[in-house]
């Protein structure tokens, strides 16, 4: 058992060491997706300040609620005021349906009826506020909306105040004073925790790209091998006193061991440039990468046992692992696909890991400390066991496979 | 007791029998070859000894008694496959090490044996080079190397020449000499008549699966010793001449190459003489005519009817 461990250790080492020395691969494995990453997100993500839609419910009606309404059109978002266009004003319902169901707005302000009586806090304990919905993905929207509001509310209060100081003939500078209070109006903040939820760029793509990479990953380490049964180093192998076992072992933790690597690189590039926060579920995290890699490695090796050349490999395993790709939400978010999509991503590779990684990082799955604690794994248990299950699957198919060319002879 | 003992070792591909009913045995230090063409069941014997392939029927015995079951079986053996089987992206000495560690050779042991197999091969000055910078005919000598390393009772060696230049051929050559004088017993797999002859104690002539033929250079030839091939040089041979020379050597098979003919007549004492006075009686004037010594090539086309490169 332990001459066993410390053959395969000695195989996974050569193996690594040969990669080490091949940098044009390296490059490969591990420049490629942060690219990709990199250019979805900006793409999806938007230039900073691009205008997005706040749904407005003005109850009031007002001339309090239509100044306010008014200094938010001035300011960097479209402000949606009436329900489809057809000139009915919007109510509370459409404007949480419109965030709930189809991401339709990201942040709906809800002005009650009776605001302009006490438009802010220093009309006493008689201002109620204002209501701000939002989809809890997206606070930091629901932040900007918040700023501005205040800023609106300041310089109303300013305007008034202006005005009085004209009346008594005083003259005094155009900005508001810093004494202006910070929250002149009340806000009260409503997150609403949603089932398809729009999803930042930065993570609808770490999670899709991610199993995409790794599968290109895995398909160019199968290469590896395929030539490495041509070149008769595999024959070499089984005539030495090892199992055939060990041999696949090295192969398998080899693969296995750049593939964690490749996520964890992917990882930490997100984290500095997007501020993806993977320090916050560094457990689920790593369960989720190493099922991921199980799954995608195994997977690897058994697109190597059913392509006999490399030439066969390139073809059938690109085109298999970019359809993989456009179903399981790797290249377009899942949850902008038709329900019928979504379903067939399931039975990718994609699919699982992309669910289990926007699960993670909604907070529905948790560190493994609080798991173990908790006895809790919500959100992301069924894609592991799915990716356990996958990884068991292609790993003793791909084996029997590679048994039965290597029992046929040496090429 | 014999080192090796393999006993109608059968093994079919389909309806192709690629090795049928093959039984050979190989004296401790002794060099034994099997020869033939392409195709004619020479890897696939190598390959079921080196348990790369499960045998239809038949047995391999080592050493009186391992089996290739045997855990101690494998390591009986070195395998050079035909192939360059190593990895390109190690040097020589970390492919070596490599290697060295599958058979638990460890260091100080394992340091030792790899600088004495380098020395073997002569590649102990470009150690530390990786494979991928190597010459054919060097990582040839590596590919031998490696499986010399771990000191094994038979060398398995597949067509250990093919596709390499006459200088890396003839330093192949000298390794496997030096091997043999050290008593190392080899197996050896080759389709050049001239590698066997040099190289072997005894050969097996081996064609379509089946043993035609087996024993040491005079043994075999002695298979032919009735037919000879009388080389005729002369200027202006015609195919007409020697049509009709080959019609007074009693319609003689022939062929012709410029100014020079094979004739492969029967041999008798009297062979020159009589090939001397019907070239006379034609009016041919040779300027020489000598009798081939009979070789395995010789051999190979009396049992199969067709030339080893056929």
């Amino acid at each position: 058992m332990m001459r066993s461990l410390r053959i395969t250790l000695i195989l996974t080492g050569k193996q690594l060491r040969v990669l080490s020395r091949m940098p044009g691969i390296l490059l490969v494995i591990f420049v490629p997706g942060i690219v990709m990453y990199t250019v979805f997100t900006k793409i999806f993500e938007g230039p900073a300040g691009r205008p997005f839609k706040v749904a407005v419910v003005d109850s009031d009606d007002s001339t309090e609620s239509r100044k306010l309404i008014e200094a938010l059109e001035k300011s960097n978002v479209n402000v949606i005021r009436t329900a489809n266009g057809n000139g009915r004003p919007l109510t509370e319902n459409d404007a949480r349906r419109g965030i709930r169901d189809n991401g339709k707005y990201r942040v709906a302000l809800v002005i009650p009826q009776g605001f302009s009586r006490a438009p802010n806090v220093m009309s006493g304990d008689s201002h109620e506020g204002v209501q701000l919905i939002y989809d809890e993905t997206q606070s930091m929207e629901a932040d900007a909306v918040l700023g501005m509001i205040q800023m609106a509310a300041g310089r109303r209060l300013f305007q008034k105040f202006s005005a009085l100081q004209q009346g008594l003939s005083l003259n005094r500078a155009d900005e508001p004073s810093k004494d202006t209070p910070s929250m002149l109006i009340r806000v009260q903040k409503v997150g609403i925790s949603i089932q398809r939820m729009k999803i930042a760029a930065k993570h609808t793509f770490l999670a899709g790209i991610v199993p995409m990479f790794l599968l290109f990953g895995a398909a160019g380490a199968a290469r590896g091998m395929i030539e490495e049964i041509d070149s008769g180093e595999i024959a070499r192998l089984r005539t030495a006193p090892i199992s055939p076992a060990n041999i696949l072992g090295g192969q398998l933790l080899s693969m296995l061991l750049v593939a964690m690597l490749q996520c964890y690189s992917m990882y930490i590039f997100a984290w500095l440039l997007f501020g993806v926060a993977i320090w916050q579920i560094t457990g689920g995290l790593f369960l989720m990468t190493l099922v991921t890699t199980m799954a995608t490695t195994a997977f690897g090796m058994l697109l190597g046992a059913i392509c006999r050349t490399t030439q066969q490999l390139d073809s059938i395993g690109t085109i298999v692992i970019l359809a993989m790709s456009a179903i399981g939400g790797s290249m377009v978010p899942r949850w902008i696909m038709p329900e019928f999509m979504q379903t067939l991503g399931l039975f990718t590779i994609n699919g699982w890991s992309y669910d289990g990684f926007i699960a993670l990082i909604r907070n529905e799955g948790i560190g493994l400390h609080a798991w173990i604690q908790n006895d809790e794994i919500r959100g992301i248990w069924l894609p592991c066991v799915v990716l356990v299950l996958s990884a068991v699957a292609c790993a003793s198919l791909g084996s029997l496979l590679l048994g039965r060319r290597l029992r046929a002879g040496p090429a | 007791m014999p080192l090796l003992e393999v006993t109608h070792l059968q093994k079919s591909y389909g309806p192709l029998k690629a090795v049928d009913g093959v039984s050979f045995s190989i004296d401790p230090g002794e060099i034994f070859g099997l020869l033939g063409p392409n195709g004619a069941g020479k890897s696939t014997t190598i390959n079921m000894i080196a348990t790369l392939l499960k045998p239809d029927a038949g047995q391999v015995v080592l050493n009186g008694n391992l089996r290739s079951t045997s855990p101690q079986y494998k390591r009986a053996l070195g395998y050079v496959p035909q192939n360059i089987s190593l990895a390109e992206k190690l040097t020589a000495k970390e492919n070596l090490k490599l290697i060295g560690r599958l058979y638990d050779l460890n260091r100080p042991a394992l340091d030792k044996r790899v600088n004495e197999t380098l020395e073997a091969v002569g590649l102990t000055d470009r150690s530390d080079d990786l494979v991928s910078k190597f010459s054919g005919g060097m990582k040839r000598r590596l590919n031998i190397g490696a499986a010399l390393l771990h000191e094994p009772d038979l060398l398995l060696m597949d067509e250990p020449t093919a596709g390499v230049d006459p200088q890396a051929r003839a330093y192949i050559f000298e390794i496997v000499e030096s091997l043999a004088q050290r008593g190392r017993s080899i197996l050896y797999t080759t389709h050049y008549m001239e590698e066997a002859e040099r190289l072997c104690q005894r050969t097996a002539i081996i064609d379509h699966g089946k043993i035609l033929a087996m024993g040491t250079l005079a043994e075999l030839t002695l298979i032919v010793k009735a037919r000879h091939d009388l080389v005729i040089e002369a200027q202006g041979l015609t195919e007409d001449k020697l049509t009709r020379l080959a019609d007074k050597l009693d319609r003689v098979p022939w062929t012709l190459h410029n100014d020079s003919a094979h004739l492969h007549v029967a041999g008798t004492d009297h062979t020159l003489l009589n090939a001397a006075r019907a070239a006379d009686e034609i009016g041919l004037q040779p300027t020489s005519i000598r009798v081939l010594e009979p070789n395995l090539e010789h051999v190979f086309l009396e049992l199969t009817g067709r030339a080893l490169r056929d």
